[in-house]
């Protein structure tokens, strides 16, 4: 809320945005409103796989790699870093681990 | 008698909003043509330890006064910038000038290889070592341990289960507890209509920072707009852009979550309420908030939308610690830590706690809730 010497055109704001704010919070915080938002998620996915999956196979045709082959590309990077990730962990411990570390 | 006074206070008043607006937009064209990175955490510090994407940095400080050492901390989910937001601004800067040995943990913004994280992983794998990297860099036997939010959450589980770490005083700062009190956006998770992996990324593993931003936006849908318009109204003045910017880029700067840690905060404590339950565990270890009993202060905002307040009072009475106090500042979540309520009322009344509680041996007299309404 803006402080009584605000301008003019603030205040306006102010009194509308007081008014609208909490009643459109209180619809898109609800739980309905969020399984809404959900349920809309999964139909678009379901209406885009099969346009995605033709999509593919044109690229696939074409010697192009696609969306899907880059996301596998990426879990098999993150896998490969978690094992690092995971390395370096047993690793640091160990150093910690030894007597004559300080 | 001056007849044509409210005529020319009229004019005067139009010109100056001229003037104001002229600056505005200049200020505008050039905050939208060169788009500065906001100057956040900018009180000099050194790093004095990492593990992954972990980090832990030192404020310098050539006059530490006060001990011991204090580590602040945030949650998984949020900037650690909140305690080094912008110059005048800003409690590391404070801290360190009151004298404080002041370090800065941050977990890191996670990615596919920290997607295996579990609570268990953060705490014991990188906050653990941490108190021990402080110890270390302060030659220090304890630490006092500031936490915000989700942190203060993280806190609590951590020394709810293990008595023996080396954390001397506590402040909790807006720490949830009760999720029986839960803001209305996280109801479909606590019903179960809303199944908490669906917000998982398969490819990642992780909730992604788009998704935790419009969890947050749902509880303030016209945020932006109210922001924008609040720049806009002061954009004419010097010292507003920079603190605008940097509060914004807090606010906003909403990290990835681990899969496995967000399916454990969602599944054990927003649903299943697991604190105020005591069913809590940690690495098998049951969490007992009784026994926490080093000396803890807790900072309750009284209109805070994230926790409301109902969610830290229970903490009251089941922490174990006799030495305990309650400070209510009259702010929201944010506010109560940064702005001009923190500044007048929950930095002095931090500071005054930690020096009363900063030397060791020398026990403080035993208080229980104090209130600070203002």
């Amino acid at each position: 809320m803006a402080p009584a010497n605000s301008p003019a055109w603030r205040r306006a704001f102010d009194g509308v945005e007081g008014r609208v704010t909490p009643r459109l919070a209180a619809t898109t915080s609800s739980p309905d409103f969020q399984i809404l938002v959900q349920s809309l998620r999964q139909a678009t996915r379901l209406v885009s796989s099969p346009v995605g999956n033709l999509a593919a196979w044109g690229l696939h045709v074409a010697g192009l790699p696609t969306h899907g082959d880059v996301r596998q590309l990426r879990r098999q990077l993150g896998e490969v870093q978690r094992d690092m990730s995971a390395l370096r962990r047993s690793l640091e411990a160990a150093e910690n681990d030894r007597p004559d570390s300080t | 008698m001056r007849p044509l006074a409210p005529a020319v206070d009229a004019a005067q008043a139009i010109k100056r909003e001229v003037w104001r607006t002229q600056l505005r937009a200049r200020r505008g064209v050039e905050l939208v043509a060169r788009r500065p990175p906001p100057q956040v955490a900018t009180t000099p510090k050194d790093e004095v330890w990492s593990l992954g994407k972990a980090r832990l940095w030192r404020y310098r400080n050539a006059q530490v006064r006060q001990g011991p050492p204090l580590v602040l901390m945030l949650g998984l989910v949020g900037d650690s910038a909140i305690f080094d937001l912008h110059p005048g601004n800003s409690w590391a800067e404070r801290l360190v000038a009151e004298g404080f040995d002041v370090f800065l943990f941050d977990w890191g913004a996670p990615e596919a290889a920290e997607s295996d994280h579990t609570l268990e992983t953060y705490l014991h794998g990188y906050l653990v070592p941490a108190l021990d990297a402080v110890r270390r860099s302060a030659g220090a036997a304890g630490v006092s341990l500031g936490s915000y939010c989700m942190g203060a959450l993280m806190a609590l589980l951590l020394l709810g289960s293990d008595s023996t770490l080396p954390v001397r005083n506590l402040v909790l700062f807006t720490p949830p507890c009760d999720f029986d009190y839960s803001p209305a956006f996280l109801g479909g998770y606590r019903d179960g209509r809303i199944s908490p992996s669906d917000a998982i990324d398969e490819t990642t593993g992780l909730v992604p920072a788009s998704a935790m931003r419009a969890m947050f936006r749902l509880l303030q849908p016209t945020a932006d707009l109210v922001q924008y318009v609040t720049l806009w109204e002061h954009l004419w003045r010097d010292d507003y852009m920079e603190s605008h910017r940097a509060v914004n880029h807090w606010a906003w700067n909403h990290r990835a979550m681990a899969g496995p840690a967000f399916l454990q905060l969602t599944q054990d404590y927003v649903q299943a309420n697991a604190l105020v339950q005591g069913t809590a565990r940690l690495a098998g270890k049951a969490v007992d908030l009784a026994r926490i009993t080093i000396p803890t202060l807790i900072v309750v905002a009284e209109r805070d939308e994230f926790v409301p307040r109902g969610h830290s009072d229970p903490l009251e009475e089941k922490l174990g610690s006799k030495d305990l106090e309650v400070l209510r500042v009259p702010g929201g979540h944010a506010g109560a830590l940064m702005g001009s309520v923190a500044r007048r009322l929950t930095v002095p009344t931090v500071v005054d706690w930690l020096q009363r509680h900063a030397a060791p041996g020398q026990p403080p007299t035993p208080t229980r809730s104090t209130d600070a309404d203002a």
